[in-house]
């Protein structure tokens, strides 16, 4: 296998019915194959017997997870009044992976607040890694001063390994302090 | 929902500390096989909050939860004094199930101790600890696509730094109304996120035999120890607003060990670790 940069070889053996199959994380050790193009050649040593050497080529493609963004429900109150607002985004894989130790998604959120008059307003946050299990959510602040409804949505830009993505909206009404 | 009923039939008691001039003590180990079997996927998917989660417009179920600063330890010798063990580990597996409660994830990552400080295990034991706080998948083979989740999460939680890492886990056991949402040994304090600190590790390479303090059980505990030991990468507070943030925050991973080092020599404490 010949990842940008650098060959990577393993052998394998062939089994009754002459296939051979390899797990192209272990070839990893066991980290994620990074987003790119790869070639992969097997190279078939003959025997001593019966069959000469010969060798076949294969390119393939690893490319970018597909990524699920959404603002926390616990962020998103029907209700608030005009001031400041938090708002909790999360960005996760799209489907499991398969492989161990895959990455949570990271970087860049844009949080964008719609009201049904004026200008949006955005604001933005950026997600880092959790520990196993409990993963990073971008907390994004912005002020909501004019009273109304609006349409808030959380765009992920994308990393390395995961495409962009944008959140269901979260209608919230800001009301008038009393 | 009574997702953890009772443990106790599948808890093994842990040897006493003999004869390392550390306090004896026996404690309840929680393994990450009982609480599998405990909770299989059929169990998990059919949970309330797999049930809330699949009900969702986007089947996907996101509460975030703010930690209350009252409880969150001011500095080091307090958080070493309310830990039952204090350890370096490096990771090996963890699943997240719902809590014993039903109300929430937890989520129990089983570790293998690079070094101690305080508590029973010792260097090379493997040991299990939960957070009451997770993302947990609603899978029914074969899983849908994408698959539903719900995810209890601390606000503020995370590292900028990339993975693996080595765990500095300063834990407690769960006791009272703390055990329906996390059994067994948790992080110290601040509701469960305060106690956990991360050290980078380098990623394996193709051509290492070795791993670091990270994944699978073949990493080696010695390998891995000297690697923290002379670590240079700034030690990493996941939970932003850790006060012990302000006073350690950039220090090198080797000066933090010293720090805690010096912290459990002032309670009378000894390192315990292993080059092997």
């Amino acid at each position: 296998m010949n990842p940008a940069g650098g060959t990577e070889a393993t052998t394998v053996t062939l089994n009754e019915s002459g296939t051979a199959a390899w797990d192209m994380a272990t070839l990893e050790g066991g980290t994620l194959i990074p987003v790119g193009s790869y070639t992969v050649t097997a190279l078939y040593l003959g025997d001593d017997e019966y069959y000469s050497e010969a060798t076949g080529t294969n390119t393939f493609a690893v490319e970018k997870a597909s990524s699920t963004s959404a603002i926390s429900s616990s962020s998103c109150p029907s209700s608030v009044v005009a001031g400041s607002q938090s708002f909790s985004v999360s960005v996760r894989w799209t489907n499991n992976p398969t492989a161990t130790g895959a990455v949570e998604p990271t970087d860049q959120v844009i949080l964008y607040a719609n009201p049904y008059s004026g200008s949006s307003i955005t604001g933005t946050g950026t997600l880092s890694q959790g520990i196993p299990g409990v993963p990073s959510t971008a907390t994004i602040k912005i002020t909501l001063t004019a009273a109304g409804q609006y349409t808030v949505t959380a765009a992920y830009q994308g990393d390395a390994n995961y495409s962009t993505s944008t959140s269901e909206q979260c209608v919230i009404t800001v009301t008038k302090p009393t | 929902m009574k997702a953890i009923c009772n443990l106790a039939g599948g808890l093994l008691v842990a040897a006493a500390a003999l004869g390392t001039g550390a306090p004896q003590s026996t404690t309840q180990d929680l393994r990450l096989s009982d609480i599998r079997a405990q909770q299989p996927k059929e169990t998990i998917f059919a949970s309330e909050l797999c049930q809330r989660a699949r009900e969702d417009s986007q089947g996907w179920v996101i509460k975030t939860h703010a930690i209350d600063p009252k409880t969150l330890v001011q500095d080091l010798n307090t958080l070493m004094e309310r830990s039952d063990e204090v350890i370096l580990a490096g990771m090996l597996d963890y699943a997240v199930v719902p809590s014993p409660s039903g109300e929430r994830p937890a989520t129990y990552t089983e570790v293998k101790i690079v070094r101690s400080w305080k508590g029973p295990h010792r260097a090379g034991d493997v040991l299990t600890y939960g957070v009451p706080f997770g993302s947990l998948p609603c899978e029914q083979p074969p899983p849908s696509s994408p698959t539903p989740r719900f995810d209890f999460v601390p606000a503020d939680f995370g590292v900028t730094a990339s993975p693996p890492y080595a765990y500095l886990l300063f834990l407690r056991q769960s006791k009272g109304n703390e055990t329906q949402l996390v059994q067994g040994l948790r992080l110290a304090a601040g509701e469960g996120v305060q106690g956990i600190f991360m050290i980078q590790v380098p990623a394996p390479l193709p051509t290492d035999t070795e791993r670091y303090c990270n994944g699978s059980r073949k990493w080696n505990v010695g390998h891995c120890n000297s690697y923290v030991e002379t670590s240079q990468s700034p030690v990493l507070f996941p939970y932003a607003h850790d006060p012990l943030a302000k006073r350690y925050g950039g220090m090198s991973a080797s000066d933090f060990l010293r720090e805690v080092r010096s912290v459990a020599t002032a309670e009378g404490l000894k390192e315990m670790s292993s080059s092997k």
